[in-house]
């Protein structure tokens, strides 16, 4: 109750700090909002919770640790963009929009309650499609703006004509009575068609092969911040709720699914590799490196099991920091370039500005998954978890496409290191400067304590 | 009570609607059938206070409007959420009152929002 | 519970599926923006006549309680959708969707 209070307030308070003229206080309180949501999380670990809204919503202990892992992801993302938004009217607008959206991800986290998720991603899904198309001259914006809101549209009525037939089957929106009344019918075949139609409609959501289309254009077309942020939180928020429900209500009858989400997380895999190797757009092929990781993400969500939710918590956390960090490298480099963002904008970059390469060369190792960054263990998780439920070839096939997503990382840190002439300095100011330095050391540090999220038991 | 309506019971509806078909179809029929006809130019273009009609008449109106117009689909829509209240005012009492100004608070402060960032502004 | 006899749940749950595959099919074939759009609205109301049909059958008004949020949840993305609409507009001067080309592979 309280962590949904204090993120759905503190965006509230944004709003009302612009209309107090408090401008210059946004981003202290939003930093302090944040800090707060992730004490309040730690107070409140391990002590009983009880459901409430009408058992709409309960903060288990996977509840919260994913509310902290979401709010640390928006944490870093305010740090590390601070810089590119100056104080201004419009910095509200942004600012309040994310924090709105990361509610959607909190209430995602812990629903008990089928009304309840379709509210939560519609409450993350509807800032965005505004955040997406906020460079508002921009052509590009403009065309990522429209396909996201109309995609993600139609994917969330699809979900819902999922919703109505699970429905129909059982009578029940409620978790506890659902997943009774879905053991005692598993072979009706209505629940099975609403299910499969939920399953796609999330597929869309986490950009999931065949319904990846979309991803590339809204990473590429909108402004690279807010890529940053869709890129982790959403995407983080988005698993972590397909994963309550594939654990929670549904569990009786995911066994009958387990084929199709091999098939989705192996197409995935696949599709996205080889599109990202032959990219010349460095934001592009970020963002289909982003759908390789949904991959990922998938054969995590299915493998569950006791270590299930650890590992998923473990991976969105790595990649989300990963992430941020490059979207972020990426954006202050092609500021300084007029907004290019080929492969030659990062050359010279460790000349430049070493830091911003050193933050690069780490995320993009850890993205890869390179010892000793926090990205390796994270996929060994991952393929570990596979080959303990019999799917060999899926493990084989994420090390092989691991192998093709090798190849274009070490492109740009190869750009990043080639000398190049008359290479102007990249000028950072102190706090995005120690937000660089405190996600590389996170990235290296979260390697090492990795076993804690392995024992990590819900 | 029962709840249970028969087809039967919407036979006048029914009957009402084709009445009313039916006279608006004859009405127009007989007009067609019974008035004279001369057709020019002149005759056939829209009439405009007498002086001659000057552009499209579908061009685009103002901006302004529109935005006026998603505003107002959003908090009328809002009171979608009152009609239960109003359904079960007596049930809820207080607590339902409590509710309802805290649902309403949070709208007044986006309405203020809005003002103060002057999307209401005409000019 | 029939309201009407002669007309079951099924017959609801054939009209909104009906619906629903208008809707699809509408969007697959449009080309013009704001039709797109209306298909998109037609998918979402034919869950919501799924889901009032259902709450009617079990006898549970939970059902139509969601489709009050549904409704909701339409007019915010129904104003969002069409803001983002009259931005393309204003840019590109139509809503014809065969203009949003600018990125592809």
């Amino acid at each position: 109750m309280k962590e949904l209070l204090i993120s759905s307030l503190l965006g509230i308070s944004v709003l009302l700090f612009d209309l107090l003229r408090l401008r210059r206080a946004i981003l202290p309180l939003v930093a302090a909002g944040l800090i707060a949501l992730v004490a309040v999380v730690v107070v409140d670990w391990g002590t009983a919770s009880n459901p409430f809204g009408n058992n709409m919503m309960l903060m288990d202990g996977y509840a919260l640790a994913s509310i902290g892992i979401l709010a640390l992801l928006t944490l870093f993302w305010f740090a590390i963009t601070s810089d590119s938004y100056p104080a201004q009217s419009r910095r509200t607008d942004l600012y309040a929009l994310v924090l709105f959206s990361m509610t959607g991800a909190v209430v995602l986290v812990s629903y008990t309650n089928l009304v309840m998720m379709f509210l939560g991603i519609e409450i993350l899904s509807i800032p965005l499609y505004v955040l997406v198309s906020s460079d508002r001259q921009n052509p590009l914006s403009n065309e990522a703006g429209f396909k996201y809101f109309f995609l993600g549209a139609v994917a969330s009525a699809i979900l819902l004509f999922g919703i109505a037939l699970v429905y129909g089957a059982t009578g029940t929106f409620d978790f506890t009575e659902l997943g009774a009344a879905v053991s005692a019918s598993t072979s009706n075949l209505m629940l099975k068609a609403g299910i499969a139609m939920m399953l796609a409609g999330f597929a869309f959501k986490v950009s999931a092969a065949p319904f990846h289309f979309w991803t590339p254009d809204v990473y590429q077309g909108s402004p690279t911040t807010v890529t940053a942020y869709m890129s982790s939180v959403v995407k983080a928020g988005a698993f972590l709720a397909l994963f309550r429900l594939c654990t929670g209500p549904f569990s009786a009858v995911m066994d009958g699914f387990t084929d199709m989400l091999a098939f989705l997380a192996a197409l995935t895999l696949v599709v996205s590799n080889l599109m990202a190797a032959v990219q010349t757009n460095v934001k592009r092929m970020l963002a289909f490196s982003s759908i390789s990781h949904a991959g990922f993400l998938l054969a995590g969500v299915m493998t569950g099991g006791e270590t299930g939710p650890g590992i998923l918590l473990y991976y969105s956390l790595t990649y989300g920091i990963a992430s941020i960090t490059s979207f972020a490298v990426l954006h202050v480099v092609s500021s300084y370039q007029n907004g290019a963002m080929e492969y030659d904008a990062f050359r010279g970059l460790v000349r430049r500005n070493p830091f911003l390469a050193g933050a690069m060369t780490i995320a993009l190792l850890s993205m890869a998954g390179i010892p000793p960054m926090a990205g390796f263990m994270a996929k060994y998780f991952i393929i570990s978890g596979i080959i303990s439920t019999d799917m060999v070839w899926l493990a084989v096939l994420m090390v092989l496409t691991s192998v093709v997503g090798m190849y274009y990382y070490l492109r740009v840190i190869i750009a990043m290191f080639t000398p190049v002439e008359n290479a102007g300095r990249i000028m950072l100011r102190g706090l995005q400067h120690y937000t660089y330095i405190l996600l590389s050391l996170l990235m290296i540090i979260l390697f090492f304590a990795s076993g804690f999220f392995e024992v990590l038991n819900f | 009570m029962n709840t249970t309506a028969h087809l039967w019971d919407y036979l006048p509806i029914l009957i009402m609607a084709i009445v009313a078909l039916g006279f608006v179809i004859t009405v127009m029929a007989l007009t067609h059938a019974v008035g004279p006809r001369r057709k020019n130019a002149v005759k056939d273009d829209p009439f405009e206070c007498g002086i001659p009609v000057q552009g499209n008449a579908r061009t685009p109106f103002s901006i302004k409007y529109f935005l006026v117009a998603i505003l107002f689909v959003l908090f009328d829509v809002e009171v979608i959420f009152m009609y239960p209240w109003a359904v079960n005012f007596r049930e809820l009492g207080v607590f339902g009152l409590w509710e309802m100004f805290a649902f309403m608070g949070l709208m007044i402060i986006g309405l203020v929002y809005i003002i103060r960032r002057g999307a209401l502004k005409w000019e | 519970m029939e309201l009407i006899p002669g007309v079951t749940t099924e017959h609801y749950l054939v009209l909104s599926l009906i619906l629903f595959c208008l809707g699809i099919f509408g969007i697959l074939y449009r080309r013009n923006a704001i039709l797109m759009f209306m298909c998109v609205e037609l998918m979402l109301n034919a869950s919501n006549l799924a889901l009032v049909a259902f709450s009617r059958m079990w006898g549970d008004t939970g059902g139509q309680v969601f489709v009050f949020f549904i409704m909701v949840v339409a007019a915010a993305e129904v104003a969002v959708g069409l803001a983002i609409l009259m931005l393309l507009y204003r840019n590109m001067g139509t809503t014809q969707t065969d203009v949003l080309n600018k990125m592809k592979w």
